[in-house]
């Protein structure tokens, strides 16, 4: 199945590798495909300005054609649960900014992450009257503990509960995630070694924790600075014989030299891959403005062919 | 005295590679070193070139070196377990250790690895078997969740705050009495009876767990703890830096330095003009092709230092001028010793603040 045609892809990766950025990249590239997508972001406003836009809202704004982002707080998220599940009239719904109400979300753990994922499953499932219908939600997961945390919030909370609303909750979401028909899960990596090694060893804890990895990708590939002809060795040598060449020769080791661990790397990737039986990464180029259009048009090409 | 040095930041910045670099430089400088990481990823044990890490310090050959380098991994379930069974009588300990919800919070609070790094921290100082403890702490997604998770951590073990939650009885006033009936309706009952057990069962040790934290936090505090920012120099303004002087400031915690990350070296000019290129004599094949992209490289290279350049200046300047160390960015890359002491070569003791930036 298509990475694009799933309802619900969750984007995770370590710190800095720009899932945010992937992710953007991403919804761009389903909506090239045709389909109406919203990035959803926990808490952060880290999509917003790669469309060119401030500040974050639980609203959902249009960020370019076919693509909404939406940002995600707990207290909007949790008020809009109780008020659901208690039928709370409005009038008693503040009873949920009560210190005793945060003290407790704060002691339970998974109980934060539970409430976003919940409003996210409830937005695709059963959502309310008025909310927007899409094709796809992509998740911009957190980097803290991997976003793993966050998959393995629903278990937390089937551990901790037996019976409640919470509990319930937990459950429907346990479905939801495990449903490799509505769920896919994306790796975000950089093409550097570290970076590879790390993303293979959240690949086996995925795979553990009961969730197939559906794509890697490689996010800010850099191109071959000097394609051949002429050979690498050539082009030293012909630099040797203009003035200051030698000074250009240092550039171009360290362009060829960072373009080789890319290429490393990589191939790394891609065994690491294969041997798990994962599809093959896909990449997504270095751009040096940072387009996220430009981004999601290399992504498009590469996710179409997709099956 | 034993010094600690705290390596902040946020994930993706190089924090774990650095506080292994610095501590490297510390132990050339003759020191006795222990170096904390919290990394789930054993990223650490990759660059130092071992297999893996655990709980106890493990001793890393530093040829040459006149000091010591001992590296160890946090494990936060771990810690957690041995401050149980230190501290509770072994039934009490048994049935803490056998409760959900202790489980829960001991693997999945967060915060909790926060906590027990600087429990862990607490440990290595009072040792007394080194001169320096360097802590790699864990990646959060703003600097100032380290600080504020290990309180955060003890407001909600602290039975005095929170005991009124699991205790209907308590309650008198009818917004509480609301709140708690909301809590209880959506968590359900039997939640509710495994926390109260649970805080039961901790009350045992909430005394000495009360002190041992407030002598943590003292040590936090103290002025032989410092604290490193450790910074990207490709966007250092992602790491979410005032608030996390604001939040040192304010706590009245040393400040030592920038640590930057990745710093391109500036390109060394004069460069063959495109013209000149195109005039070579006797040019290989595919020669017309390669001369405009040859002739970028000088400007991209310019660019990307001078774009990092305005970067950690703007940083420099929002901090009122705190000294910086910049990392060069290896070409290929810090995957072992040999590349750390190349960054250490870099770092204080051993170099001044916002040394040479050529490689």
């Amino acid at each position: 199945m298509r990475l694009i045609d799933h309802r619900l892809v969750v984007v995770l990766g370590k710190g800095g590798v720009g899932r945010s950025t992937v992710s953007a990249a991403l919804a761009v590239a389903a909506a090239e495909a045709g389909k109406k997508v919203v990035i959803a972001e926990l808490g952060e406003a880290a999509v917003p300005p790669l469309f060119g836009m401030t500040g974050r809202s639980f609203a959902f704004r249009a960020a370019r054609p076919g693509v909404d982002v939406w940002s995600l707080t707990v207290p909007e998220c949790l008020e809009e649960f109780a008020a659901r599940k208690l039928r709370l009239p409005p009038f008693a719904r503040r009873v949920v900014r009560n210190r005793l109400v945060t003290t407790f979300v704060d002691a339970v753990p998974g109980l934060h992450d539970l409430m976003l994922l919940g409003k996210i499953e409830n937005l695709i499932s059963d959502p309310r009257r008025g909310d927007p219908v899409y094709d796809l939600t992509i998740l911009d997961a957190p980097a803290t503990g991997h976003g793993l945390t966050l998959l393995q919030a629903a278990r937390t909370m089937t551990d901790v509960t037996r019976a409640g609303p919470f509990y319930e909750l937990a459950k429907a979401i346990e479905v939801f995630l495990a449903d490799r028909d509505r769920t896919a899960t994306v790796l975000v990596t950089l093409p550097e070694a570290l970076p590879v090694s790390e993303t293979s060893e959240l690949a086996d804890q995925l795979v553990e924790e009961g969730y197939q990895p559906h794509t890697i990708i490689a996010n800010g590939v850099q191109d071959d600075p000097l394609p051949p002809p002429p050979s690498l060795d050539a082009v030293h040598a012909s630099l040797a014989r203009v003035a200051h060449g030698e000074r250009l020769s240092e550039l171009v080791q360290a362009a060829t030299a960072r373009r080789q661990r890319h290429v490393d790397a990589l191939t790394d990737l891609k065994d690491r891959v294969a041997k798990r039986g994962f599809r093959p990464p896909r990449v997504v180029p270095y751009v040096a403005n940072r387009s996220v259009e430009t981004m999601g048009q290399a992504l498009y090409a590469q996710l179409r062919e997709d099956t | 005295m034993t010094e600690v040095h705290v390596c902040c930041g946020v994930g993706g910045t190089g924090k774990t590679t650095t506080s292994a670099a610095f501590a490297v430089a510390q132990a050339h400088a003759g020191r006795r070193v222990a170096v904390i990481t919290i990394d789930p990823a054993r990223r650490l044990a990759d660059a130092l070139g071992i297999g893996a890490l655990d709980n106890e310090p493990r001793a890393i050959d530093l040829p040459d070196a006149t000091g010591t380098l001992a590296a160890l991994m946090l494990d936060r379930k771990g810690t957690w377990d041995a401050i149980v069974r230190d501290r509770a009588s072994p039934e009490t300990a048994e049935r803490l250790l056998a409760n959900p919800y202790y489980q829960a919070v001991s693997t999945r609070l967060s915060g909790s690895h926060e906590y027990m790094a600087v429990e862990r921290l607490y440990d290595l100082v009072h040792d007394g078997d080194y001169d320096v403890v360097v802590v790699d702490t864990p990646p959060t997604q703003h600097v100032v969740d380290f600080f504020q998770a290990p309180e955060r951590v003890r407001s909600i073990l602290d039975r005095s705050l929170l005991a009124g939650l699991f205790d209907p009885n308590r309650f008198v006033g009818p917004a509480t009495r609301a709140a708690f009936s909301v809590i209880e309706r959506l968590a359900g009952q039997g939640v509710m009876r495994d926390i109260r057990t649970f805080f039961e069962l901790f009350s045992e040790i909430s005394q000495t767990f009360r002190e041992r934290s407030a002598a943590v936090a003292e040590l936090l505090r103290s002025n032989r703890t410092r604290y490193w920012l450790v910074a990207n120099a490709e966007a250092p303004e992602r790491n979410d830096l005032l608030g996390f002087l604001g939040e040192l400031q304010e706590r009245e915690m040393r400040f030592a330095g920038f640590l930057v990350n990745r710093v391109a070296a500036a390109p060394l000019g004069p460069f063959p003009t495109r013209e000149e290129l195109e005039k070579l004599s006797d040019a290989p094949e595919g020669w017309a092709e390669t001369v405009p992209r040859l002739a970028r490289l000088p400007e991209e290279a310019v660019a990307r230092a001078q774009d990092q350049d305005a970067r950690i200046d703007r940083l420099i300047a929002k901090s009122q001028g705190a000294p910086a160390w910049f990392l060069p960015d290896l070409p290929d890359g810090v995957r072992s010793l040999d590349g750390l002491r190349r960054l250490a070569e870099r770092l204080p003791p051993a170099a001044p603040a916002r040394g040479d930036r050529r490689r």
